[in-house]
């Protein structure tokens, strides 16, 4: 067992630590920086893989985008200070069942494909560095050879407006009507 | 494509600014690469650690120093040499303070808010290019990474405000955290431009992209792009600073200091540290990007650019740390605090469009090869 596979099972103990009380606190925002965690722990499990950006853009969209409009949002509700209800012992067992549902999905995929008889995966390190860093995935995100992904990227910015146009069409005033405020 | 405009090859610039510190490389020779590797770190956490509470102890001196000469009055001048010594007696005091929790705050996350935004800025000190060979990490994506923690802060604001458990505290958070957003959006676009003209995110390397005479820095390149990239980013760091007259999150008139009312001791000296901290990573990182890093100015003409040669780069990058320093200590207290709204339409109205226009101008440059002021 090398530092590397230490270091694996401490930032998987810890995602697996989070994601649990992510879902079980029973105060929102306690939940949400569990949510937090459980998503900064992912992004070590990046690093440990050498993807150096997406552990990046783990950081940068989740934790700063995403996990702070939760915060945020949670702060503009009522009831921040009540605990959230126990959910119905139906759903419990629901939630259960998807688990283990995916759990055998998973093993199966992983059977399937023998990932952990991955051959001298650390030979290629350095070649693997290159590629997830922001040089590589920069580099085939805009080319328009057959490995590149232009035409995705360009599609996901359209839809990226889209959702943009709708978010402002949403929150303007309709015509004609004053608002609240000084006039 | 691009490193091809700059005069020095990939090579001539290892030599001539060669990565390695003589002190890592002493460690590296003396020990095993698993140890040297502890050591090494363990040093740069120390020295870290010690940069950063002696800057900010600086910082704070500084700022009452300026803002004195600013309203012509003297500033602190009693304890110490031109009253140096008064924030370490200011600190010292807050040291020994009693640290109260108001009692129906929330206990962990009361705690845990005055850490984030310290912690935040200490991962940022990580990337900041002091010299070409006094840098802890270059990561590839070095901008990626600053936009990352630097966006961490604002947990500490929001978390501080709710847990404190008093309206002005969670005023001051809420708009303190709609600013913060808001802001970062012409921050980030400002970090791409530079990654447009640089070709690269890793801090050192644009550092070195900027080789030559002054006009060879950023701020002057580009024709007019980059010097509007300057403003751009001197305002939205200002904002993301929370300084006058972006401070409407303590805003003392109204919110009576915002989310650090209910702090009081180290929980406040934290917050307090962090901020001041920040300024210097704002700086850092304002002459890094736009003002030629650890680079001596060159003005093209020999002896007088030999002789400034000499001076050492982290002598030269504190310099223009210290300029851009005074520059927004000026800004605070000169400006009154802007509203509520009009920090907002400041924001999405006028400099997001100004900072996504002087980008897509500046990739046209880019691209025809237009560098040259």
């Amino acid at each position: 067992m090398n530092i590397t596979d230490v270091l694996f099972y401490a930032d998987a103990a810890l995602i697996l630590g989070s994601a649990v009380l992510a879902v079980s606190l029973r105060h929102v925002l306690h939940a949400a920086l569990a949510l937090m965690m459980a998503l900064f722990s992912t992004a070590g499990l990046f690093l440990l893989l050498h993807a150096e950006f997406a552990a990046l853009v783990q950081v940068l969209v989740y934790i700063g985008g995403v996990v702070i409009f939760i915060v945020y949002t949670i702060l503009l509700t009522a009831h921040l200070g009540e605990e959230v209800p126990r959910s119905h012992p139906a759903k419990q067992l629901g939630a259960l069942a998807g688990a283990l549902l995916f759990c055998a999905l998973l093993l199966a995929v992983l059977w399937a494909g023998r990932a952990w008889e991955v051959p001298a995966a650390h030979a290629a390190d350095a070649a693997l560095a290159q590629a997830g860093g922001v040089k590589g995935i920069g580099r085939r995100l805009l080319s328009a050879a057959p490995d590149g992904f232009l035409v995705p990227f360009e599609i996901v910015s359209l839809l990226l407006l889209a959702a943009l146009v709708g978010a402002i069409s949403i929150a303007r005033k309709p015509a004609g009507d004053p608002g609240e405020g000084p006039k | 494509m691009i490193a091809s405009l700059h005069s020095l090859t990939a090579a001539e610039l290892a030599a001539r600014y060669p990565a390695t510190h003589p002190v890592g490389d002493w460690v590296r020779a003396h020990l095993a690469p698993a140890g040297a590797f502890t050591v090494n770190a363990l040093i740069a956490l120390a020295l870290t650690t010690v940069f950063v509470s002696l800057t900010a102890l600086f910082l704070v001196w500084m700022e009452r120093k300026v803002c004195a000469r600013f309203q012509l009055r003297l500033g602190p001048n009693r304890v110490g040499p031109f009253g140096l010594l008064q924030t370490l007696a200011d600190g010292l005091k807050l040291f020994l303070k009693e640290s109260f929790m108001p009692r129906e705050a929330d206990f962990f996350v009361y705690h845990l808010a005055p850490l984030i935004p310290i912690t935040s800025s200490f991962m940022v000190f990580c990337v900041l290019p002091f010299d070409h060979n006094i840098q802890i990490a270059d990561p590839q994506g070095g901008l990626v990474y600053l936009a990352a923690f630097l966006g961490m802060g604002v947990f500490g604001v929001l978390l501080a405000g709710w847990a404190s458990n008093n309206k002005y505290s969670l005023l001051g958070a809420l708009r303190s955290g709609a600013q913060m957003i808001a802001y970062e959006i012409s921050y980030v676009l400002c970090l791409l431009l530079i990654v447009l003209a640089s070709g690269s995110a890793s801090t050192r390397d644009i550092v070195l992209a900027q080789q030559g005479t002054v006009l060879d820095w950023w701020l002057f390149k580009l024709p007019g792009c980059g010097a509007l990239g300057f403003i751009i980013f001197i305002i939205s760091s200002t904002a993301e600073l929370h300084r006058a007259p972006f401070d409407i999150a303590e805003a003392e008139s109204e919110l009576t200091g915002g989310f650090h009312t209910e702090y009081s001791g180290m929980g406040f000296s934290m917050f307090f540290l962090s901020e001041y901290a920040n300024l210097f990573v704002a700086s850092g990182l304002g002459a890094t990007l736009f003002l030629g890093g650890f680079l001596a100015p060159q003005f093209g003409f020999g002896p007088l650019d030999r002789a400034l040669e000499l001076v050492p780069g982290c002598v030269w990058f504190m310099l223009k740390v210290y300029g851009l320093v005074y520059l927004y200590m000026w800004l605070r207290w000169t400006f009154p605090r802007l509203r509520v709204d009009q920090l907002m339409s400041l924001e999405w109205k006028f400099l997001l469009p100004v900072a996504l226009g002087n980008l897509a101008v500046a990739a046209v440059l880019v691209a025809l090869g237009w560098l040259l002021p």
